[in-house]
This record gives structure tokens, sequence and C-alpha cells, in this order.
């Protein structure tokens, strides 16, 4: 491609700063539900909700979404007391979760139990309790009442089970 | 006013025999010196719930007592007992020599825990023979209600609480539960951090400071006090205006008109007096303008003869063709306002969702702000301080771009701004969709009438043609109805214009009263108070021993009221050397400075009641704890009470003791229950 060439576009030059440029790191806003404490407290508040203390990370990921944002959680509470589970699955993904439970766990406020089921730690459960009994995250922890004592079994019941995970269970 | 233990029963009825701890408090330095296990903290906490202050220690409704009263309680004969039934009964008196009994069941009874059974009266013998009132607690009013127990209580110490402000905005009352904490420290957690240990769930902002400073009577609580009353003032202006600016609108609405009324407070010099605008085919035009076109109008047509149908044939045919017209004109018109009225319903959907997740969001960071303070209260430092546990960088810095979040004041800031403008904006959707749906109503009747004229016009051409003109007298009749109407609005303006003149100016006076308060500086006797506080906080710590940091480089902030180490806030942290027993010496001596201090000040409302349940942590050392207890017997003198617990050492104590007047409770057996 040549000078001439009509379709090129004469390429922009930058202006000359007339002033030495300095630059600096600004702080950008962080909504509360991707601060790591308020992660962390939720996931705790998740686990003291669940029976035994313990969830499967599939369960996991279905409850921080249910608590991240109000039209999720009316979205689940649909589903949860829906009538026909056997139509339709929800499942949901968190994509912090994962960075949440290896802090946890780093804090040693969670263990990783053999199963690969996330249970919470005595230290976790203290906080956990200390959480409640302060009444923080009230609103996060008046939806998970509204779940009840949430069982792994229970729960995909409720939110319905994808045919092939149905075939495999059943053949299990 | 302070408050005076003078006895206290605890009772328990087990599966197999009654059991009871009773004794009478010294008006000075009481000491319970027992083992560990024996029940002092069910003592100590058996006051607190007798007063109805185990919110002071957690949310939970339930009991704090041990288990001898919960459970399973020790007898003698070394069995053990179910608890079937169990409560407390305090009799305490004022400075006033006032007596109030309280008795409350914890467990059985059939009677719930929110029922405080008091008994009030002059002499402590009178009590026996007074009427019982029932009061309650741990529900909603129980601080404000008169048969509230809290309301009782600090109307029994003489104490006004304030109004203060809450973390979620608005104000509420500094409860009792936010006050006791100065007062009592309990064994499990109490002695856990520098500062008193608060009940952060009541949400009220700076706690802390809101507490010590209505202890001390420092006026800048006043001063608040005075401020909320202007502020609910101010709310009361504004709501009276609203109501009369609604009366002005809607009185216009009523009559087809437009009046342009703030609904918004303002002061004299912005304040634009009610306009009022009538729709003449299609256009908005002063409404005197209007009047006189229609006053006009109507004298014409009275002055002049009625005219017949036949007369005005042609005339009827022109004005019927126009009329139809007319009702295709504006039926198309409708149709486009009806259409943005919709886009503007829709906009303001919109942002009332986006309004929602802001104000959820904001809720999530203010609880963050409360979880950091737990952690920090309960050592968890991937909590309070947001920092990795593994390579201690900041957490939250890796989720933005630019590699620094914000913090959460500052994104709380941000987002109260956004919540702002979404406020505006849908404020001034919501009138641009009032506007349209007065246009549209204005149309609608215009419709009506072009209709109306059509029918009244196809009848007047078909009718007998000496019949006078329907056209005519019906135009006559809605004349006089329009200036009728227009009378009545023009009175009803004049009188709300009037009303918004007087609330102006008292809009005016007071945010220039608002705004001296809040300029005022502290004032002289604050200064002195707190100046008080600081210097007997630090010759304690002197005199206890402290060595972890030098004594001089440690100070009370006035902004936060914790103590700081050279601006830093004080906390138990080994890295910058305070030790764990400094830490508890730094306890002993804040609380009881503050006990001082309060009792020194005029104007304070400590309760000269100080409780300390096991204070010798961290086996701080004898010479300490002897000039701590030297320090309890003098503050005793001036008139205040102390309950000291302990399972220390018998001959140490007596040691200690020597010389210090002090009453010693009853610690008989085992255990604090026996048979009765």
């Amino acid at each position: 491609m040549t000078e001439s060439d009509p379709l090129q576009l004469p390429r922009p030059r930058r202006a000359t700063p007339l002033t030495p440029v300095a630059s600096r790191r600004t702080p950008l806003p962080l909504a509360g539900r991707e601060r790591t404490g308020w992660r962390l407290a939720a996931l705790l508040l998740i686990l003291r909700a669940c029976r035994g203390r313990s969830a499967t990370l599939e369960q996991l990921h279905v409850l921080m979404w249910y608590l991240r944002d109000d039209a999720n959680a009316t979205t689940l509470l649909a589903a949860w007391n829906g009538p026909d589970s056997a139509q339709r699955s929800l499942r949901a993904f968190d994509p912090l979760l994962d960075d949440t439970l290896s802090l946890a766990r780093a804090s040693g406020l969670v263990e990783q139990q053999q199963t690969g089921r996330q249970a919470l730690s005595a230290p976790g459960g203290v906080l956990a309790d200390a959480l409640r009994s302060e009444g923080l995250m009230d609103v996060e922890q008046r939806l998970l009442v509204q779940l009840g004592s949430i069982s792994e079994s229970g729960m995909w019941r409720r939110l319905g089970e994808p045919g092939s995970q149905r075939l495999y269970r059943r053949l299990a | 006013m302070s408050l005076q233990l003078v006895e206290i029963t605890l009772d328990v009825l087990t599966s197999s025999a009654p059991l009871r701890y009773t004794t009478r408090f010294g008006a000075g330095l009481n000491v319970l010196a027992a083992p560990n296990t024996y029940g002092k903290s069910t003592l100590a906490q058996g006051i607190v719930f007798a007063l109805g202050l185990e919110g002071m220690l957690s949310a939970s409704h339930t009991p704090p007592l041990g288990p001898a009263m919960m459970t399973v309680a020790d007898l003698p004969s070394q069995q053990r007992a179910a608890v079937v039934e169990s409560s407390v009964t305090l009799t305490c008196c004022n400075d006033s020599g006032r007596y109030l009994r309280t008795r409350r069941n914890a467990l059985g009874g059939g009677v719930s825990t929110r029922l405080i059974q008091t008994w009030a009266a002059d002499t402590e013998a009178e009590l026996a023979t007074v009427n019982r009132i029932d009061t309650y607690v741990r529900m909603g009013g129980s601080a404000v209600q008169e048969l509230g127990f809290h309301y009782v209580l600090a109307e029994f110490l003489g104490w006004s609480l304030p109004q203060v402000p809450q973390y979620r905005g608005g104000e509420s009352l500094l409860y009792l539960e936010s006050l006791f904490p100065l007062f009592y420290v309990e064994q499990k957690n109490g002695w856990g951090g520098v500062t008193p240990r608060m009940p952060t769930y009541l949400g009220i902002r700076d706690m802390l400071k809101r507490s010590v400073e209505y202890v001390l009577g420092l006026s800048r609580l006043d001063r608040i006090r005075t401020l909320n009353a202007l502020k609910e003032e101010l709310a009361d202006v504004r709501v009276a205006w609203t109501v009369a600016a609604d009366r002005a609108l809607s009185g216009a609405q009523a009559d087809n008109l437009r009046a342009s009324a703030s609904r918004t407070a303002t002061g004299k010099a912005q304040r634009q007096p009610i306009h009022v605008e009538a729709d003449v085919e299609g256009t908005w035009i002063p409404l005197s303008v209007a009047l006189a076109q229609w006053s006009d109008r109507l004298a014409a047509l009275e002055d002049s003869r009625v005219v017949t149908a036949g007369e005005r044939t042609v005339q009827s045919r022109l004005e019927l063709a126009e009329a139809e017209r007319s009702v295709r004109r504006i039926g198309g018109q409708l149709r486009t306002y009806s259409e943005q009225t919709s886009y503007v319903q829709a906009d303001i959907d919109a942002l009332s969702a986006r309004l929602a997740s802001v104000e959820a969001d904001r809720r999530r960071l203010q609880d963050l702000e409360r979880i950091r303070e737990l952690g920090s209260d309960l050592g968890v430092p991937v909590l309070s301080d947001d920092l990795c546990p593994t390579c201690l960088q900041e957490l939250d810095h890796r989720h933005v771009a630019t590699g620094e979040a914000a913090t959460v004041d500052a994104t709380l800031a941000l987002g109260d701004a956004e919540r702002t403008t979404l406020i505006d904006m849908r404020t001034v959707a919501e009138r641009r969709l009032d506007d349209l749906m007065r246009a549209r109503d204005a149309l609608s009747q215009q419709l009506d009438f072009a209709r109306g004229q059509v029918r009244l016009l196809r009848d007047e051409l078909v009718t007998e043609s000496a019949a006078p003109s329907l056209v005519e007298v019906r135009e006559q009749l809605w004349l006089r109805d329009r200036i009728d109407g227009t009378h009545r609005v023009e009175a009803l303006v004049a009188v709300v214009d009037e009303e918004l003149d007087v609330l102006a100016d008292r809009y005016d006076t007071l945010r220039a009263q608002t705004r001296v308060l809040e300029d005022q500086p502290a004032s002289d006797k604050d200064k002195n108070i707190l100046a008080d506080f600081n210097q007997r906080f630090r010759s304690q710590l002197r005199r206890y021993g402290l060595m972890s940091l030098p004594v001089e480089q440690i100070s009370i902030d006035p902004n936060t009221m914790m103590p700081t180490d050279d601006g830093v806030e004080l906390r138990f942290d080994i890295t910058v050397g305070m030790s764990a027993s400094d830490t508890i010496r730094t306890k002993w001596a804040y609380y009881v400075a503050l006990m001082e201090a309060a009792t020194n000040s005029a104007t304070g409302h400590h309760a000269g009641l100080l409780i300390f349940d096991e204070p010798r942590q961290q086996e701080t050392a004898v010479t300490s704890l002897s000039a701590l207890i030297t320090e309890l017997g003098a503050v005793a003198q001036q008139g205040n009470q102390i309950l000291y617990a302990t399972s220390g050492d018998l001959a140490e104590l007596n040691a200690v003791l020597a010389g210090v007047p002090h009453d010693r409770l009853p610690a008989p057996g085992n255990h604090l229950l026996l048979p009765v």
C-alpha cells in the first residue's frame, strides 16, 4: 500500500503534552457483594443454614447466586416453592465462589471434607453464630430462613434435576 | 442518678429439690471470691437478666444464665438434677431513696421471659405491700412505651435517653443496652479487646462514642439532641408544605386547571407564588387571561338575543364539520399522549429498579462495616483488615481494573451520590408523568366537549327552525360553570399562598438555627470533662504498671472515645508491643476512669455501678491488682457500688484487700445454688 492510496486514512498524530505526564492509580468503587468480607460472611451463613453445616460446590454456587441479588432471590424462591420441579431445573454459577472458598479455607473458617463437601470449621461456626447473634446481614439471613434447613437431596428435589443427572442417579 | 443493688435472689426448682442463692449487697465495694465453676458469672448475669439488659451481650433472646439456672443443677449430694423452673429477683434503689424490685422468669412457670414483674415503693419494706406492675422487655416499644421495662428503668434512673444517628440513616434511641456495657465487663468475651464490647446489632452509628458522651454528660450530645429536634421540626414544615401544595394542585386539577405549586419546601428567597393556567383550545394560558376571555364571551352572549336554530343552519353546518375535525385531531393527540405516558412509566420503573439495587448495595456495604468490626473483635484479620491470610496483601484490590478498590466509605459516598441522582431523575420523570396525565385529562375533556358539540349540532340541524339554538344555550352554561370554578380556585390558591409564606419563614429560621448549632465549636465544659477523663485514665495506667508503651503516648481520642497510641487506635497486637496483660490494664483504667470522670461531671449519667467478672485475666501482676483494688475502694467511697467477682488465690486477695473497706458476699458450699 502506497502513500497515495486513497483508501489509506492519514495516521493521527498524538499531540505533544504541554505538561509532564503524571500517572497514578485511581481507586475504583467495588460493590458490596464483590467484597471479600461480605462474600466470606455470606458463605459462612449459607454453610450454617445447610444440614450438617456442610454443602457441595454445586449447592454453594446456587446459594451464593441466590444471595447476590434480589432478582435472583425472587427467581429461586419461585422455583423453590413452585409446584412442578420435574419440568425444569434451576442451576446457577457464582464466579467468585472459588476465590471465596480458597480464602475461607486458608483462614481456617471452612474445611474441605474427604467427599469434597465444604464444611464450617469450629472457628467458622463461632463466627457464623456471632454473625447471627449480632443480627448482621439480616436480609440475607431472612432469605436463608425461607429455605429452611437445606439438604442436598431436598434442594435438588425442589429445584429440579437435569434428565441425565436423574438417570445417572437412578443407575447409581 | 445512680442505681444501687440492694438484694438478689436466684430461685431454681429442680426435679429433686428447690435451690436458692440470696444475698444483700453493700453500698461500696462488694467482693465475691469463689473457685471456678462456682457460679459467679451466673450471679453477675442474673443482675443483667433481672434488668432485662442481656441484649447488651448479644441479639439472642436466650437467657444468658448458666446451666444451673437453665438445664442441669449440681446438688450438694454430688448428684445432678434437671432444672424445671428458675427465676431472678433483684431489688435496687436510686439516689432519691426509691426502691424497685424486679422479678423475671428464666425457665418454665408458663411465663414468658419477656415479662418482668415490678414493684416500686419509697421504702424497701413497702415493696411487700404495693401492687405489682407487669412490664415487658426485648420487644418493640420496651424503651418508649409506659409499660416497657426499659422505659420504667430509665425513669427510675432519671435518664432521658437521647436520639442518635443509625448506620442505616435515620435515628434511634440510645438504648440502655448500649450504655450498660460501660458498667459491666463479663468474663467470657468482655475482657477481649481494649475498648468495651458494644452490641453492634442495634445499628447505632459510633455507639461507643455516643454512649461515653452520654455517660460523661457532654454537651455535644445535647447539641445532637437539639439538632434532632430542629430536624424533626424541619421535617414537619416539609410535610405541612407538601400537604398545602397538594391542596392547591388537586383543587386546580379538579377544575381542569394547571397549578405550578412546588411540593418541596424552600426559604422565602426561593419561594415562587402559585401560578395557575387554563387550557384554552389546546394552549395553556394564565388563568386571569382565560377568565377575562370567558367573561367577555359570556357578557356578549347574554347581551344578544337568543338565535333560533333556523337562523344559524349554515353556521351550524360549518361548525359541525369543524367539530368532527376536532374529534379526530384530539383523538390522535390523545393516543400520542398515552404512548408518551407509557414510555415515561417504563422509565420510572427502570429507575426504581436501579434505585432498589443501589440501596441493596448500600445495605451490603453498611453490613460490611459491621462485619469488619466483628472480625476485629473476634480476631479474624481476613474480615477485619481485608488481608490475604497467606500473602498479607489487600484482597479487594484484585477485583478492580486499576488494582485499587475504593474504600467502603468512598464507595458508600459514591453510592449515596448515585442514589441522590436516581431519586432526582425519578422525581423529574414522575413530574413529567404528572404533566402528561394532566394534559391527557385536559385533552380527554376537550374530546368529550367536541363529541358533545357534534351530537348537539347534529340535533340542531334536524330540529324545528323556530326553536332556540341549543349550541348557544349550552355555551352560556359552560362559560358560567368555568367562571365559577375559576373563582373557587383563585380563593383556594390565595389561602395556600399565605400558608406557604408562613412556612417559608419558619423554614428559613430553622435552617439558620441548624447552621449555627452545626458550626459551634466544642464547649469549654466538654473540654474540661474530657481532659479529666484522659488525665485519670493515664494516671491509672501508670499506677497499674503499663509497660508495653510509654503512658504519655496513650490518650483517649475525643472523636472516637477509644484509647489511642500516638493517634493510632490501640489494640492488642503483639507486633506493636501491646501485651495481653497490658490490654487488661488498659481496660481497667478505661472503665474506672470513666466512672470517676462521670461521677465528677455535674451532667454525667453513670449508673454508679461497676461489675467486674474475673478482672484478673492473663495473670496480671499482683502489684497491678493491688493498685486496682485500692482504686476501686477509693471510687466506692465516692458513693459508687462495685461488684468484684474473682476465682483468684484467696490469700493473695486477702492481702490486697487489707485496709480497703469492702463487703464480702457469701459463697458457701461448692456451688452458688444450695437447697432451700
